[in-house]
C-alpha cells in the first residue's frame, strides 16, 4: 500500500507532458524481442476533439449535440526509416492504436494507456513488417526509404476557444412554412480540435484548429414526381465569419426561389457540347480533379499475387502536362486567415507554401513523410491519419489561369462554340455539388459506361445565344477525368476563396459534410470545351395530400 | 441468431400533451385519405419513441463527459389488404432488396405540430406506397408457390386500448450527477489497483423512454419506462493469452434503488476477486458430463434453448426449425417443470425486473403467458400476427424503435413443482458423477450472455458464454475454478436431460437481440441439475500479455 501511494505520487508530481515523453522513451529503449525488429520511432498525439452540432427541419429542433472526447494516440515504427513496417498494405494487424481518456484523467492514467497503446502498436508493427518483409524477399522494387528525415520542431500554437451553441439559430432558420417542402433543413456544427504530438524525435507540437459549417438543405417535388434538391452552406474559420443571421435568411429566399423555378424546369436528357463553369462551379471543379495529380503519397504497395496483380501507381507525375497553357497551381498552407492555413502538420513538419503546377505542368508535389521515388523531404502537408496512413493533402490553392476574360466575352465564346457543337444553348454550371453533400454512389462494373468523374451540378442553366438563361434540372456529368482540363479554352475571373472540408486524396471517401480537415480553394471561371451530361425524369408522388 | 447480452424518484408533470394530440390529428387524417383509396390501407399504427439517455462513465479515478442525449423516433405501420392476406405476409424465395414491411423516421425532439406533421405525413406516404408495391408483388407470388403450412392470418384484431399513464420527468440534477461522478470515481481507483487491471470503468445509464402508441382502432395508450444501470467492469489477460473480463451489474426502476456505497464497494471487490481468480485458474478441456447450472446460468440456459423457440411467429416462418410448433399438448420438459412469461411482474424477490412493461409495443395488455405446464407445451408467446391455434395476441408484440414487430419474450419464469436444496442437488450431482463413471462434474456460477439459432439454414443449437465454472469432484475434494469453455448442444436433446431443481431462484437481467431488434427481457429460474451437458473451448486472444512491464506510475 505504501509502495501503491509513492507511486501514485510520483505520477502526479509530472505534468501530463513530462509523463508521455518519459514513457515513449521508455517504450522505445525497453520494448522489443529476440530475433524481431525493434522500435526505431514512437509518436503519440493527444486529442481534445469537442463539437457543438444542431439540426432543425421545418423549424423544429431534431437534434442538439455538445460532446467533448479526448483520445491518446500512438504510432509506432520498427526496423528503421531505411526499410520500416508501413507503406505497405498487408493483414489487418496495425501499428496504429488509440483509445478514448476520461477529460481528467491524470498523468498515471496516460502513462498506463500510453504503456499498453505502445504494446499494442509493436506487436502490430511486427506483423506489419514480416508481412512487408516476406513480400520483398523476392522483390527489389523497395526505393530505399520509408520514413522521410525532419527538421524537428517544438511549437505551441494552442488557443483557449468556447464553442458556440448554435441550436437557437438553426431552429430560427429553418422555421419557413413546411408548405410545399418535402425536406427543409438546417444543420450547423461548430468543431475543435486541440492536439498536442510528441515523439521520440523531440517533435512537441502543440495547436487548435477550428471549423465551422452551416449548411441549409431544401427539397421539393416536380409535377413529373421528381424531387429537386438545394443547398446552400457555409464552410468558415468560426461561426463569426459566417453572414448574418438575416443574410442567411436572404439565401434561403433564394434557395426557395430557385427551387420553385426548378420545379417547373425542362430535364436536361442528354447534351454534348461546351459548358461554362462560373468561378465558385470552377473551384469546385478544381477541388475534385486536382488533388491526385499534386499530392506525392503514392498508394501502399502490394505483396505480388498468383493472379498477376501489381501495386497500385500513383496518379501524381511530376513533368506531366496538366493544361494547355501556362496556367500555375499553388498551395498556399502559411497564407494566413484561410482555413487551410497552418504552421505545422500532423507530423510536426513545417508547411512549405509550394509551387505545385507551373506553366500547366507539374513542377513539384505536396508531400507528407510518406516517401516516394526522388522525393527526399516533407513539405510539411502531411494531415490526419492518427489511426492510418498520414498522406499529403491540399491546404489553400490558388489556381490561376495564363490569362483571364471578362465573363460577357466567355458567355459569347461559349455560345458560339455551342452552336457549332449543333447546340440551342450552352450550359453554364453556376454552383457544382460539393463532393461531400454528392450522394451518388457509383460502381464501376467492366463493360458499364464510364464513370462521371465530378459531382452533379447543383445549379445549371442553359444560356441562350438571346443571353436569356433558363434553369434545367437532372443533367449528370459523364466520363470525365483529369485530361478534361487540357480542353479549358478561356479562363474569366477569379473566385474568393471558397473554404471546405475535405480528407486526403484516395479511392474512398464517406461523404460527411462536417468530418475532415480545413482546406481553401480559389480558381477562376473556366470554359471547357467539350462535356458530356445525360438526365432523366420521374419519380413516386403522393397519394396522401400535404397537411393544411 | 439471437444473443443475449448484458448490459430518482421523480414527480409526474402535468405537461400538455402536444405530442399525443399531433400524433392523433396526422393519424385520423392519415385514416381518412389511405382507407378510402382504390386499394385501401385496413390499419394503420403509429408509435413514438421519446429517448433520453444519460451516461456517467469513470475509469482509473477519472471521468468522460456525461452523454446526454435526447431523441424521437416514430415507428410506422401500414397493412394494405386484409387480415387474413396482407402486405407483411412472408414473400417467398425474395430477393433480400425486397420491399420494407415497417417504416419510421426521426422526428423533432421539439413539440412543434407543423414540423412533425409534415414529417410524419411524408412517413405515411411513403409507407403506403411501398405497402402497395409490396402487396402487388406477393398476390404473384402467392399465386405461383404451394400453400403455406400455417394458413393463419397475417393480422388479428385486438379491442382499443386508452390508458394515458403519467410522465415522470426523471432527469439527474446537476447536484446528483456530481454526486455519482465523485461515488464512481472513487470506487474506480479502488477497482483499477495492481497492473494485472488492463482497463476497467464503472458506468451509470439512465434511460427513460416516453412511449405513444396508436392506431386506427382508436388505442391510445401513453407509457414510460425508466431503467437504471450501475455496472462495473474489469478485464485483465492470463499468461496464456486468454482475455478475462468480469462484469458486475445491478438494474432497478428508481434511482432509490441502486446500490448503496458499500454494495458497490462490494461489487468491485468482488469483481477484482474473480477476475484475479480466474486469471490464476487452469482450463478445462472439452467435456461431457452432469452439471449443475446455478439460477442465473439456468435462466439464460432457458432464455436460449426455449425461450427463442416459444416465440409464436416462429412457428409459421417457414424458414424457421419451428421446433416446437407441433408439439403442443406434448411433454416437452420434465413434468416437474412449469414455465410462464409474464412481463407485467416489475420485481422479483426485491429484484426489479428488466421485462416489464405494461403494453407490448402493439398496444396489447402484456399478459401472464402458460407456455409449459407440468412439463406439457400449452402455448407461445404472441403477437397480433396469428399462428394455427393461437388466434390472439398475448401482450408480446416487442420491437427496438426502428424495427418491425415480432413475438418476444419478456419475463421468462422457470419454475419447479418438487425441488430440493441446493446442498441436496450437489449431493445429486456428486452421485451422477460417480454413477456415470465422469473424473468431475461442472458448476456453472454465472454468465455473461448466450445465443441459439433457430432457422433451418443451419444446426439448430445454442450457446451459453459462462464467467465462473467450478469443477466437482466426487469426492471430498474442494472445487476447482476454470476457465475457458462455453456451454452448447442442442434443444429437443437437453431438454429431456433436466433432473432436479432447487428451491431457490435467481434473476437474469439482460439485453436480447433478435430480428425486431435488442428489447429488454428478465430470466428466473431455480439452480437446474443437468444430466449430460456438453462444453467446447471458448474462442480465445492469442496476443501475448504486455511485454514489458508496467511504467512506476501504475505499480
Amino acid at each position: 500500500m505504501i509502495l501503491l501511494l509513492c507511486s501514485l505520487l510520483w505520477a502526479e508530481e509530472k505534468n501530463h507532458t513530462t509523463v508521455i515523453q518519459e514513457e515513449l522513451e521508455r517504450n522505445l529503449s525497453e520494448l522489443g524481442l529476440p530475433n524481431q525488429e525493434r522500435p526505431y520511432y514512437i509518436g503519440a498525439y493527444t486529442v481534445s476533439d469537442e463539437v457543438s452540432y444542431a439540426k432543425a427541419r421545418f423549424g423544429a429542433l431534431m437534434e442538439n449535440i455538445n460532446s467533448q472526447k479526448n483520445r491518446l494516440y500512438v504510432d509506432l515504427r520498427v526496423g528503421s526509416s531505411v526499410f520500416d513496417n508501413r507503406n505497405f498494405d498487408g493483414g489487418f494487424a496495425t501499428s496504429k492504436t488509440g483509445t478514448l481518456l476520461p477529460s481528467d484523467a491524470s498523468p498515471a492514467l496516460y502513462q498506463k494507456k500510453l504503456w499498453l497503446l505502445c504494446d499494442q502498436a509493436y506487436k502490430g508493427a511486427i506483423e506489419e513488417f514480416s508481412e512487408k518483409k516476406a513480400a520483398y524477399s523476392n522483390l527489389d522494387t523497395h526505393i530505399g526509404i520509408d520514413f522521410l528525415p525532419i527538421k524537428v520542431e517544438q511549437d505551441n500554437r494552442s488557443r483557449s476557444i468556447e464553442l458556440r451553441d448554435l441550436s437557437p439559430l438553426v431552429t430560427r432558420l429553418s422555421r419557413y412554412s413546411p408548405k410545399g417542402w418535402e425536406d427543409l433543413n438546417v444543420s450547423v456544427m461548430d468543431r475543435k480540435r486541440d492536439i498536442h504530438f510528441l515523439s521520440t524525435e523531440k517533435s512537441d507540437i502543440q495547436k487548435t484548429e477550428r471549423y465551422s459549417v452551416l449548411h441549409l438543405h431544401g427539397v421539393r417535388k416536380t409535377a413529373d414526381g421528381s424531387d429537386v434538391v438545394g443547398h446552400r452552406w457555409w464552410v468558415a474559420p468560426s461561426p463569426r465569419e459566417f453572414p448574418t443571421e438575416e443574410g442567411v435568411r436572404q439565401e434561403m429566399t433564394r434557395l426557395k426561389d430557385w427551387l420553385l423555378e426548378l420545379q417547373k424546369a425542362p430535364v436536361e436528357e442528354d447534351y454534348l457540347g461546351p459548358v461554362l463553369f462560373e468561378p465558385a462551379a470552377a473551384a469546385e471543379f478544381f477541388r475534385q480533379l486536382l488533388p491526385k495529380q499534386i499530392s506525392g503519397s503514392p498508394p501502399k504497395s502490394e505483396a505480388p499475387n498468383e493472379w498477376g496483380g501489381t501495386s497500385p501507381v500513383s496518379a501524381a507525375r511530376e513533368g506531366r502536362r496538366i493544361f494547355d497553357g501556362n496556367w500555375n497551381v499553388e498551395d498556399l498552407p502559411q497564407k494566413q486567415g484561410l482555413l487551410g492555413s497552418y504552421q505545422f502538420d500532423y507530423e510536426g513538419v513545417k508547411a512549405q507554401n509550394m509551387t505545385l503546377i507551373k506553366k500547366g505542368v507539374v513542377h513539384d508535389l505536396l508531400m507528407s513523410r510518406t516517401p516516394r521515388k526522388g522525393k527526399t523531404k516533407s513539405t510539411g502537408h502531411g494531415r490526419g491519419g492518427f489511426t492510418s496512413r498520414t498522406t499529403a493533402m491540399p491546404s489553400n490553392v490558388l489556381v490561376t489561369p495564363p490569362k483571364r476574360y471578362k465573363m460577357a466575352k466567355i458567355r459569347k465564346k461559349a455560345i458560339k462554340m455551342s452552336r457549332q457543337a449543333g447546340n440551342k444553348y450552352v450550359l453554364v454550371v453556376r454552383v457544382l455539388t460539393p463532393l461531400e453533400l454528392d450522394d451518388s454512389l457509383e460502381i464501376a462494373f467492366s463493360g458499364d459506361s464510364p464513370l462521371s468523374g465530378l459531382s452533379k451540378p447543383l445549379e445549371m442553366v442553359r444560356l441562350y445565344e438571346n443571353g436569356t438563361e433558363e434553369a434545367v434540372r437532372s443533367g449528370e456529368f459523364f466520363g470525365v477525368d483529369r485530361r478534361i482540363l487540357r480542353d479549358i479554352v478561356m479562363a474569366g475571373p477569379q473566385s474568393s476563396w471558397i473554404h471546405m472540408i475535405d480528407a486526403p486524396p484516395s479511392d474512398f471517401r464517406a461523404n460527411n459534410q462536417f468530418v475532415g480537415y480545413g482546406t481553401s480553394w480559389s480558381a477562376p471561371a473556366i470554359l471547357i470545351s467539350e462535356m458530356e451530361l445525360r438526365g432523366s425524369k420521374g419519380g413516386e408522388k403522393h397519394r396522401i395530400p400535404e397537411p393544411e | 441468431m439471437f444473443g443475449l447480452i448484458l448490459l430518482f424518484v421523480g414527480i409526474p408533470t402535468a405537461k400538455a400533451d402536444n405530442l399525443m394530440r399531433i400524433a392523433q390529428e396526422e393519424l385520423n387524417r392519415t385514416q381518412k385519405f389511405l382507407f378510402a383509396q382504390e386499394e385501401p390501407a385496413y390499419w394503420v399504427g403509429l408509435n413514438i419513441s421519446d429517448s433520453f439517455e444519460e451516461i456517467i462513465r469513470v475509469e482509473d479515478g477519472g471521468a468522460f463527459p456525461i452523454e446526454d442525449s435526447h431523441q424521437r423516433y416514430a415507428d410506422i405501420d401500414v397493412r394494405v389488404g386484409d387480415i387474413s392476406f396482407d402486405n407483411t405476409h412472408p414473400l417467398r424465395d425474395s430477393s433480400l432488396f425486397g420491399e420494407d414491411v415497417h417504416f419510421g423516421t426521426w422526428l423533432p425532439i421539439e413539440d412543434k405540430q407543423q414540423a412533425i406533421q409534415s414529417i410524419l405525413w411524408q412517413e405515411f406516404d411513403r409507407a403506403y406506397r411501398h405497402s402497395l408495391r409490396r402487396l402487388t408483388k406477393l398476390r404473384s407470388n402467392d399465386a405461383i408457390k404451394v400453400e403455406m403450412e400455417d394458413k393463419s392470418a397475417d393480422f388479428s384484431l385486438y379491442p382499443a386500448q386508452k390508458e394515458l399513464l403519467p410522465l415522470h420527468d426523471h432527469h439527474l440534477t446537476p447536484e446528483q450527477r456530481q454526486y455519482w461522478t465523485r461515488e464512481l470515481k472513487n470506487h474506480s481507483i479502488d477497482l483499477a489497483e495492481g497492473v494485472e487491471i488492463l482497463s476497467s470503468g464503472l458506468r451509470l445509464h439512465v434511460e427513460r423512454v416516453d412511449s405513444y402508441i396508436l392506431n386506427t382502432e382508436g388505442t391510445r395508450i401513453r407509457n414510460q419506462r425508466i431503467h437504471y444501470r450501475l455496472s462495473v467492469y474489469a478485464r485483465t489477460k492470463a499468461d496464456d493469452g486468454m482475455d478475462i473480463q468480469v462484469y458486475d451489474y445491478v438494474d432497478a426502476h428508481s434511482l432509490d434503488r441502486l446500490p448503496t456505497t458499500e454494495k458497490i464497494a462490494s461489487m468491485v471487490q468482488k469483481s477484482r476477486e474473480k477476475l484475479f481468480a480466474l486469471r490464476a485458474a487452469p482450463v478445462v478441456e472439452p467435456y461431457v458430463g452432469p452439471a449443475i447450472l446455478r439460477g442465473r446460468a439456468a435462466a439464460v440456459f432457458f432464455h436460449e434453448i426455449l425461450g427463442h423457440r416459444i416465440e409464436g411467429h416462429r412457428q409459421k416462418d417457414e424458414q424457421e426449425g419451428q421446433t416446437l410448433a407441433g408439439k403442443v399438448g406434448e411433454e416437452i420438459v420434465p413434468t416437474f417443470i412449469s414455465i410462464s412469461d409474464n412481463p407485467s411482474l416489475s420485481q422479483w424477490n426485491d429484484v426489479d425486473l428488466n421485462g416489464y412493461y405494461r403494453y407490448d409495443d402493439e398496444g396489447s395488455k402484456g399478459q401472464d403467458v402458460s407456455i409449459v405446464e407440468d412439463g406439457i407445451l400449452k402455448a407461445f408467446v404472441m403477437s397480433r400476427a396469428p399462428i394455427e391455434g393461437f388466434s390472439q395476441s398475448n401482450g408480446h408484440g416487442r420491437r427496438e424503435p426502428g424495427e418491425a414487430v415480432v413475438a418476444r419474450q419478456g419475463n421468462l419464469i422457470i419454475s419447479a413443482s418438487t425441488t430440493v436444496s441446493y446442498e441436496e442437488l450437489r449431493q445429486s450431482l456428486k452421485k451422477e458423477i460417480q454413477e456415470q463413471g465422469k473424473p468431475f462434474g461442472l458448476i456453472f456460477d454465472d454468465i455473461s450472455g448466450g445465443f441459439t439459432f433457430t432457422g433451418r439454414n443451419s444446426p439448430n443449437s445454442y450457446s451459453v458464454q459462462p464467467v465462473t465454472v467450478w469443477k466437482v469432484y466426487a469426492q471430498e475434494r474442494p472445487d476447482e475454478l476454470v476457465r475457458g469453455v462455453d456451454l452448447i448442444g442442442t434443444p429437443l436433446l437437453t431438454f429431456g436431460r433436466i433432473m432436479q431443481a432447487s428451491n431457490s431462484t435467481q434473476v437474469f437481467n439482460g439485453i436480447c437481440g433478435a430480428e425486431s431488434g435488442y428489447v429488454p427481457v428478465s430470466a428466473i429460474a431455480p439452480d437446474m441439475l443437468i444430466k449430460e451437458v456438453e462444453v467446447q473451448r471458448k474462442e480465445k486472444d492469442v496476443d501475448l500479455p504486455p511485454i514489458i512491464e508496467a511504467p512506476r506510475g501504475v505499480q
